[in-house]
């Protein structure tokens, strides 16, 4: 399922890997594209396979104007920082949905292959499936795997991290005591198949519903970034230019959010 | 989710569907995508070619037909087809032109051109299911050798899937736009596909192999503002003569070429009309 793009692929033992699921509002995802455009990474390879649904386009992250370069994009790709020891996958398309348990077996297996330190999968979840006490507070919500939870425990309690509550007991799913995370694509299976086989394996996650998802997308972002350390945002955000995103570089391809420029003749 | 009139309605999501616990079983293909090669001219060795044109979609295999296969001596190299698990016709099939009823022709038809058999042109007159693209493109390309080819691909997307930061008014309709893979090191005829436009479907996959083959493939797009292929955005694909490579595709005598192609759309215009 993996190629890389140069002749040798490069080894990623011992690095964190940031894998985002299809989830509502596509969070993970825009997430994923705030760390490649602000950690610059580079493309290292491709995640070529009969489960996604095939797109194109030009480079998602270029700085001007691109009708005059061409840097193809994919459904999905990996992107490296040997320096930071990051990897972090971007998937641009759905997975075909009699294809998701094999999808994520794929990902397991070249998971378990490439020997990650830890595994992080952003995620969101359904905001109109929250309990009462979700409703105020933070929306952020984390889920560690055991050996994770118990290396971070001094740091869970220093951030009052929250952990995701279980469901509320007179509900269907709440007696299997498992995660209840509507809406969170593969974030559930894959980190289940991680705690399995011992794999240092993290759900991030925010309630949300569908919309312009890009201010969860920042939140979720910097909630990874406040644990991680991969970025000093306090800095960049005194600059005007992202003060409104946390201290965000916006990627170019999330400009036109609402389509294109209409005549406004039309609503005099 | 509260609705306005205060009923429970599920919440949509563009992301996910339901629950990822339902059954995957149901949502198996109902068909599936085989090829039939011409074991006269290609047996159990890959096809070398120098170049291959794709034509996806009603426009681009209209300018293929039209400008490039007629009057010329040309052999089908393989044909694809679709599979159906059952023989109930699915809504799915219908509504793109695969059913036996509706079409009866094979979803993609491989030419070789005999006055030039380094030359392959493959032609895929309807949009395929996204879900059968990438089995297409694998089978396709089995049997054929594209280290140091070139790849065209030609399709045609409506104007109304294109985002710019100029108005709406003020884009010339139709025109070109290009993707290309690392590979091709040539420059594109026009313009490239600005962000945040996408293309999706067999055009997407075609490309997505290359790029991972290290295949040189440029796609043509032709955005166009009409659902059924007119003459204008059939032509729009000439604009491409101008490059030298492109030129040798054309079969000679553009004006008997001009006649048939507003014959052969005429002809579809009369079978899609709503007003009889």
């Amino acid at each position: 399922m993996f190629i890389s793009e140069g002749t040798q692929s490069p080894d990623f033992t011992d690095h964190d890997c940031v894998i985002p699921a299809v989830s509502v509002g596509n969070v993970g995802q825009l997430a994923a594209d705030l760390l490649i455009q602000n950690l610059k990474l580079t493309r290292v390879g491709y995640f070529h396979d009969d489960c996604f649904l095939p797109v194109i386009g030009n480079d998602p992250f270029a700085c001007e104007s691109r009708d005059s370069k061409c840097s193809l994009m994919t459904a999905a790709e990996v992107y490296y920082c040997a320096k930071r020891k990051i990897v972090v996958v971007q998937q641009r398309s759905p997975i075909i949905k009699s294809k998701k348990s094999q999808y994520t077996e794929m990902l397991f297996s070249w998971i378990t292959t490439s020997k990650f330190k830890e595994v992080v999968i952003l995620s969101s979840v359904f905001s109109d499936e929250r309990r009462d006490e979700q409703l105020t507070g933070t929306q952020l919500r984390f889920l560690f795997s055991k050996n994770l939870n118990e290396r971070l425990t001094d740091f869970i309690e220093e951030n009052q991290w929250k952990k995701l509550e279980c469901r509320q007991a007179d509900l269907p799913h709440a007696a299997s005591g498992e995660a209840y995370m509507p809406g969170s694509g593969i974030a559930k299976s894959l980190h289940a198949k991680c705690v399995d086989k011992d794999v240092s394996s993290a759900i991030l996650l925010i309630f949300c519903s569908e919309g312009d998802n890009a201010s969860e997308a920042i939140q979720l972002a910097t909630y990874l970034n406040s644990w991680k350390k991969w970025i000093d945002l306090q800095n960049l955000s005194e600059c005007s230019a992202t003060k409104s995103t946390r201290g965000w570089i916006l990627p170019s391809s999330w400009k036109l959010l609402y389509g294109s420029r209409f005549n406004q003749s039309l609503f005099q | 989710m509260a609705s306005f009139f205060g009923e429970i309605v599920p919440a949509l999501s563009r992301a996910v569907d339901e629950e990822d616990d339902d059954d995957e079983l149901e949502y198996m293909p109902k068909c599936s995508i085989s090829f039939k090669w011409n074991t006269t001219l290609i047996s159990e060795e890959t096809l070398k070619c120098a170049s291959l044109v794709v034509a996806v979609g009603p426009a681009a295999s209209a300018f293929m037909q039209i400008y490039m296969l007629n009057g010329r001596p040309t052999k089908l190299l393989g044909q694809a087809t679709l599979d159906r698990a059952d023989d109930d016709d699915d809504d799915d099939l219908i509504m793109m032109g695969q059913s036996s009823r509706s079409s009866p022709l094979s979803p993609c038809l491989i030419h070789l051109l005999t006055d030039t058999p380094s030359v392959v042109m493959m032609q895929c007159r309807d949009e395929v299911l996204p879900e059968l693209t990438f089995s297409l493109v694998d089978q396709s390309f089995s049997k054929l050798n594209l280290s140091n080819s070139r790849v065209i691909v030609l399709t045609s997307v409506s104007v109304s899937q294109y985002r710019s930061e100029l108005i709406s008014d003020d884009l010339q309709v139709p025109f070109l736009r290009a993707l290309k893979t690392d590979a091709e090191t040539k420059h594109a005829f026009c313009p490239y596909l600005e962000q945040p436009n996408t293309i999706a479907g067999l055009s997407a996959q075609v490309l997505t192999l290359c790029q991972v083959k290290s295949v040189a493939c440029c796609l043509y797009v032709v955005y166009s503002d009409l659902i059924l292929p007119d003459q204008r955005t059939v032509r729009k694909f000439k604009d491409l003569e101008q490059i030298p490579t492109f030129k040798s595709f054309i079969s000679v005598n553009s004006a008997t070429a001009d006649e048939q192609l507003a014959k052969l759309l005429d002809s579809k215009t009369k079978e899609n009309t709503l007003y009889l």
